[in-house]
């Protein structure tokens, strides 16, 4: 299930990234308050593949919020994005996806009472079994990343749904970008 | 004349009617090229009432799936007879049709049916077949489903597939919540049987060589996550077991052609591998060895060997394995996702989840010549499953199944009546071998 929080992230995403495919989501405007920092557009992430993490805030948003969230650990809230997204039959970590992982990372970290799901999806296409293995091997390669980042292994648990829980239901490049993801859930 | 008495398998008297069920569409394919076929409306006893099942109408809808018959339609019958002494051949032979079913129906006591048909050869002026059965309300439908067989044997000198059945899952929606089903029902759709209803996703239906069980997957929840388990549940008591439920995967299980065995994929050691457990003493076996997605794993006819998905050659294609390991051999080079295989009943195709960078159809690869054949045209399609005789393939094409004859010269779709989704259809094997 999809919580209000990553609706909202969607949403914002969507409309950044200037889709202007995807008009059930934009239709409904959000009251809520979009989070502050600038979540990239999904589609052109790929073009980020060369970027390298930057380590001194603030030069870009995701340092910042890392750097703040250290300063302040107890009583940072949980990390805004949620949601991490994959390229089509892979599972490598792109690097944005890294950013967001540092950030649960570092809460979890400074957490060790709470735990995160990782919830692997995968888009509609192909074979529904395949997907299952493929949305795991999602969820267990965030799972690599928080444990190299120092998160305990008893802070996580994997599991895969496959293409069973889209969170967009067109069948378009858009509603699959959204749908190839990872959901860290703090259950 | 032989009496054949249906036997009323105790759960069709538990059969629920408040169930959705699917509706059989013809959406494409030609009748040219099918034989030519009269089957005349069955003769009533004068003193009793019409039985609730139309038997020939039954019989004409299972023959004209098949994508093998063209039926003569009702209003172009040149006369109506319904005992062999009343045909006038010469009417049959003027219109150029060379077979002819007539057939009447008795009840002398309330709920029993007497239900005769005859086979005609119209140019040799004699019947080719002729069977009685008796039958009560619940079992009309399924009698006439066996008379289908019979013809379809006698004409076409194959098996007929119209009295076996059909698992599927279905999905409704409403609003955020979702509610899963597992059915049973006839071949055409017909009699829908609830075998597990849950909030969880049910994946993977798979029926026992006996057709007497089905393994599946489905999820179970405790406090703190859930874990995917793979069940197997008998089809006249029920009973659910739960045959597997490692950390991470239980996927795909596959049934070996002794029913003692199953494979199924497991992730419980790192990565998606395939594994045969033994159903009595529940001993694993390890089958694949590779850092890559192996899964979806189908045992060869003979019980040699076995097919899966791979993407070890990054790509997922089909591998086939020795029983007892080893190495495995690519045997997919066309296109780049191949998937989810299906032998056909004689071992000598393979039906599977093809891309070809034309969206995911479903194809069949002769394992003889190795040509590469495709059979739906729609772009989202999933999980063939080969009808127990080979004529035709049943799949999931977006929110709706689909059966295919195995020329791709008939295609039929099956939605579900409530608006829900339908998918993952497994057809069954004959119950009587």
């Amino acid at each position: 299930m999809i919580k209000m929080r990553d609706l909202v992230l969607i949403l914002a995403v969507v409309v950044l990234a200037g889709c202007t495919t995807n008009k059930s989501i934009e239709k409904q405007n959000p009251a809520h308050k979009i989070p502050t920092s600038t979540p990239p557009p999904i589609l052109g992430d790929t073009t980020m593949t060369q970027s390298v993490p930057c380590a001194n805030p603030p030069c870009d948003s995701y340092g910042t919020a890392i750097g703040s969230q250290q300063d302040q650990s107890s009583s940072v809230d949980i990390p805004d994005r949620q949601i991490i997204y994959f390229d089509y039959d892979k599972d490598n970590i792109r690097p944005k996806a890294h950013l967001i992982l540092e950030e649960h990372a570092t809460y979890i970290s400074n957490h060790p009472n709470a735990y995160i799901r990782l919830e692997g999806h995968t888009d509609e296409r192909g074979s529904r079994e395949y997907n299952l293995a493929l949305a795991e091997r999602r969820a267990n390669a965030a799972k690599e990343v928080l444990l190299i980042l120092g998160v305990f292994e008893n802070q996580l648990v994997t599991i895969s749904y496959g293409e069973e829980q889209p969170v967009a239901l067109e069948h378009n490049e858009e509603a699959w970008q959204l749908n190839r993801r990872v959901e860290l859930i703090y259950p | 004349m032989r009496t054949i008495i249906l036997c009323l398998l105790s759960y069709l008297a538990l059969l629920s009617h408040a169930h959705a069920i699917l509706t059989i569409e013809i959406v494409g394919g030609t009748e040219e090229g099918g034989q030519p076929i009269a089957i005349v409306p069955f003769g009533l006893q004068t003193t009793m009432s019409a039985p609730s099942q139309d038997i020939a109408q039954i019989v004409s809808d299972d023959l004209h799936r098949s994508g093998r018959f063209a039926i003569m339609p009702v209003h172009s019958l040149p006369e109506q007879p319904s005992d062999s002494n009343q045909i006038n051949y010469s009417l049959w032979q003027a219109v150029g049709m060379p077979h002819l079913v007539i057939g009447r129906i008795a009840s002398q006591v309330k709920n029993s049916y007497t239900v005769e048909f005859e086979l005609f050869d119209v140019v040799k002026r004699q019947a080719m077949i002729g069977f009685r059965y008796t039958a009560n309300k619940q079992s009309l439908r399924e009698a006439a489903h066996q008379i289908s067989d019979e013809i379809y044997q006698a004409l076409t000198g194959e098996r007929g597939v119209f009295s076996t059945k059909i698992v599927y899952v279905t999905l409704q929606r409403q609003g955020k919540k979702k509610q899963y089903h597992l059915y049973v029902a006839d071949a055409d759709g017909a009699n829908p049987r609830l075998m597990l209803k849950t909030g969880e996703p049910i994946f993977s239906p798979s029926w026992s060589p006996d057709g007497q069980r089905i393994a599946y997957v489905t999820y179970d929840t405790n406090k703190r996550t859930k874990q995917m388990a793979v069940y197997i549940q008998e089809l006249t008591t029920g009973k659910r077991t739960r045959i597997s439920s490692k950390r991470g995967l239980n996927t795909a299980p596959a049934w070996s052609p002794d029913g003692k065995r199953l494979a199924l994929t497991l992730s419980k050691d790192g990565n998606s591998e395939i594994y045969i457990i033994n159903l009595q003493t529940r001993a694993l076996t390890r089958l694949t060895r590779n850092s890559a997605i192996d899964t979806e794993p189908e045992w060869s006819p003979d019980g040699k060997s076995l097919v899966f998905t791979s993407d070890r050659g990054g790509q997922p294609q089909i591998y086939r394995i020795s029983v007892n390991g080893g190495k495995a051999q690519r045997i997919t080079f066309q296109g780049r996702y191949n998937a989810r295989p299906r032998f056909s009943p004689d071992g000598r195709q393979l039906a599977l989840l093809h891309n070809g960078g034309n969206g995911y159809q479903i194809a069949v690869l002769n394992l003889e010549n190795r040509q590469l054949k495709k059979l739906s045209q729609t772009r989202l399609d999933e999980s063939p499953s080969f009808a127990p005789n080979g004529s035709m393939i049943l799949y999931t094409a977006g929110p709706s199944l689909s059966a295919v004859s195995i020329d791709g010269r008939v295609r039929q779709r099956l939605a579900e009546d409530m608006g829900g989704e339908v998918r993952e259809p497994a057809w069954s094997p004959y119950f009587n071998k």
